[in-house]
């Protein structure tokens, strides 16, 4: 079974994300914030990290950063969760950090899922 | 501000300036996008509302285009003048106040080509009563809005600050850079 780690300051966000992929067969742990989260990922092994962007305290950028520089951790797939698209550079920097894919919110329920299938295929 | 060629709606711009002339290179990017025909929401968070107003008719910047989200005037519990936007708080800023202020702030602009001026970044973070999670679901909206309805979004800052967090976030979703 797929592990998912959700990391979004957004409790909603957060309920809905791991209700609408446990249906999927996935098995989701969330955190409210990136110190949590890379706590969790080092007690747990993730195959995705679904993180929000903007976060208060550590953003989801230092976060993925984080989660490269770790050797443990590096390989690990990150999508974020954003509101704002991104810019064309911020693009060629997603992809410099290996991230997988980004995914705008307010999000579909079915692209989400196809999203990420997608991503763990 | 020396290059404003090549904007594109729909862009985030981040505009840096140095600290010794700050003001007159913000003021010299203001009366570049009205003579452009542009018409802006400035949000102010820098200086005095009064302070800025007369400063911008210092350098002949005309603010018959411009609706002003005043939040120094509302933190430091000042007067209001009479034509501006202004965000009732107290005791802190939620996200709604600012995300309401500037979308009927934007609703007074009459031109099809809008900009939301932010003046400026690194100093709406020093503020206490805005929490760090308000501000960046506001700088979430704010982009989120120029994106969508093909308006621009100009970050202010002074040079140097560039390095800090919060910009290392943003600048993932910057289009252009003056500086």
């Amino acid at each position: 079974m797929k592990t998912i780690l959700v990391v979004d300051d957004e409790e909603n966000i957060r309920l809905l994300v791991k209700e609408l992929l446990k249906g999927e067969g996935y098995q989701i742990f969330s955190a409210s914030s990136g110190k949590q989260g890379l706590t969790l990922l080092k007690q747990k092994k993730a195959d995705l990290v679904l993180l929000d962007f903007f976060m208060p305290e550590m953003s989801g950028r230092e976060v993925a950063e984080r989660i490269r520089a770790d050797a443990a951790t590096k390989n690990t797939k990150i999508a974020f969760l954003t509101v704002a698209e991104f810019g064309k550079s911020g693009m060629d920097r997603l992809n410099a950090l290996g991230i997988s894919d980004y995914i705008r919110k307010p999000f579909d329920n079915n692209d989400l899922i196809k999203r990420i299938k997608k991503i763990l295929r | 501000m020396t290059e404003w060629s090549g904007i594109k709606g729909g862009y985030v711009i981040l505009a840096e300036h140095p600290a010794n002339t700050y003001f007159v290179e913000l003021a010299g990017g203001l009366k570049n996008m009205l003579n452009r025909g542009y018409e802006g929401v400035y949000i102010n968070s820098q200086r005095p509302f009064n302070n800025l107003t007369s400063m911008l008719k210092r350098y002949r910047v005309s603010t018959k285009k411009l609706v002003f989200v005043d939040i120094t005037t509302s933190l430091e519990k000042g007067k209001y003048s009479e034509n501006q936007r202004t965000i009732s708080i107290a005791p802190s800023i939620g996200f709604e106040h600012l995300s309401l202020a500037v979308q009927e702030s934007m609703l007074k602009l009459k031109s099809k080509k809008k900009f939301v001026f932010l003046d400026s970044v690194t100093t709406l973070q020093l503020y206490e009563s805005i929490s760090d999670s308000v501000l960046y679901r506001f700088y979430e909206f704010l982009m989120r809005i120029a994106r969508k309805n093909q308006g621009l979004l100009i970050l202010n800052i002074s040079e140097g600050m560039a390095d800090k967090p919060v910009m290392r976030d943003l600048s993932y979703f910057i289009d252009m850079r003056i500086q």
